[in-house]
């Protein structure tokens, strides 16, 4: 029983690593999703952002209505 | 969508025309430098460019840090977050920063590919993943932004005929070697982020893939090549940033008011 776990765990690290190996020589490699090491600064440079973005937001929407043949919005 | 305004170019203060086309935000933080041209070296250098863009936002930097100065609640938070507590540029910038470092999309279905999961791609997006290797594409663009990490001439082995006026790395070089080098742009979420090119005039994806056959590979793909490797490029919209709004804290009663129209 012991052994047959062990081989199972072998060969699934093996096909990880098989994996790992194959991705990694690819040119294109994977995204690491974001680390956030100060959620209080995001929040804050969140919130200076929006607080220019409700303009945009208004001039966006006045584009498209004034040029609905655009359509792609 | 996609991080980006969809626009050719950008609408300024006032309704200014743009000059050029607005690269997304999303991934910006795997980029050699920022800008078309990599005139910001980070985020936090970018941040501080548009506030006082006349052709963007035509704010001054003084003004911008008035506006958060006069509300109670931006210089509690700046003096929570920030050793000096200071509401000024360098903080300001660097909290934009900050933010925008966690826009990043993962988990697309070709980082799921790559990561083993071979289920995770038709044969038509791995045929068109092949297409874009063997014909040269990754030679720029490559890394897991899948671009964004150099600068090249744009116009290799045909010129690109433009009625743009923007020179690109020269702009901040100075040097002529330079014309025409722009950064290559990231291809992450490219599906989302039309039109394309620095002048915006490429509509679709299959007509900006073949133009940059054509232009920096010498190549003509067949309608099969180009719907191969358009329907890889749509393999690299990964998880869209998503995250609740925040309920901005109220101006004061000192809060240089907003003079949109010029009155």
């Amino acid at each position: 029983m012991k052994a047959a776990f062990l081989i199972a765990s072998a060969v699934a690290t093996l096909f990880a690593g098989a994996a790992a190996l194959a991705a990694s020589q690819e040119p294109i490699q994977p995204i690491a999703p974001a680390k956030v090491r100060n959620p209080a600064m995001v929040e804050l440079g969140k919130k200076a952002v929006l607080r220019a973005a409700p303009v945009a937001l208004r001039l966006h929407l006045v584009q498209l209505l004034s040029q609905p043949e655009h359509g792609r919005f | 969508m996609g991080g980006s305004d969809n626009l050719k170019t950008s609408i300024g203060h006032n309704w200014q025309k743009g000059p050029i086309n607005s690269p997304t935000v999303l991934n910006a933080t795997l980029n050699i430098a920022q800008f078309w041209d990599g005139r910001a070296k980070d985020l936090k250098e970018q941040a501080g460019g548009p506030i006082a863009n006349p052709g963007e936002m035509a704010f001054t930097h003084e003004l911008a840090v008035d506006v958060l100065k006069s509300i109670p609640q931006y210089t509690s938070e700046f003096r929570q977050v920030f050793p000096n507590g200071k509401v000024d540029m360098a903080n300001i910038t660097q909290a934009i920063a900050a933010f925008e470092e966690t826009l990043v999309t993962p988990n697309a279905r070709f980082d799921k590919w790559l990561k083993g999961d071979r289920k995770a791609l038709t044969a038509q997006e791995v045929r068109g993943y092949q297409t874009f290797k063997n014909a040269g594409c990754v030679a720029c663009h490559n890394g897991p932004a899948v671009g964004g990490n150099s600068f090249q001439k744009f116009g290799i082995v045909e010129a690109y005929k433009t009625a743009s006026t923007a020179q690109g790395r020269m702009a901040v070089t100075g040097k002529d070697a330079d014309r025409f080098n722009f950064k290559v742009p990231t291809l992450r979420n490219v599906e989302l982020t039309y039109p394309y090119f620095h002048d915006g005039e490429a509509a679709t994806l299959h007509q900006a893939v073949d133009t940059m056959a054509r232009l920096q590979l010498g190549r003509t793909f067949s309608d099969g090549e180009l719907n191969d490797v358009v329907a890889f490029l749509k393999t690299l919209t990964g998880e869209q940033p998503n995250f609740k709004l925040p309920i901005l804290p109220p101006s004061s009663d000192s809060t240089p008011r907003p003079h949109p129209f010029n009155d």
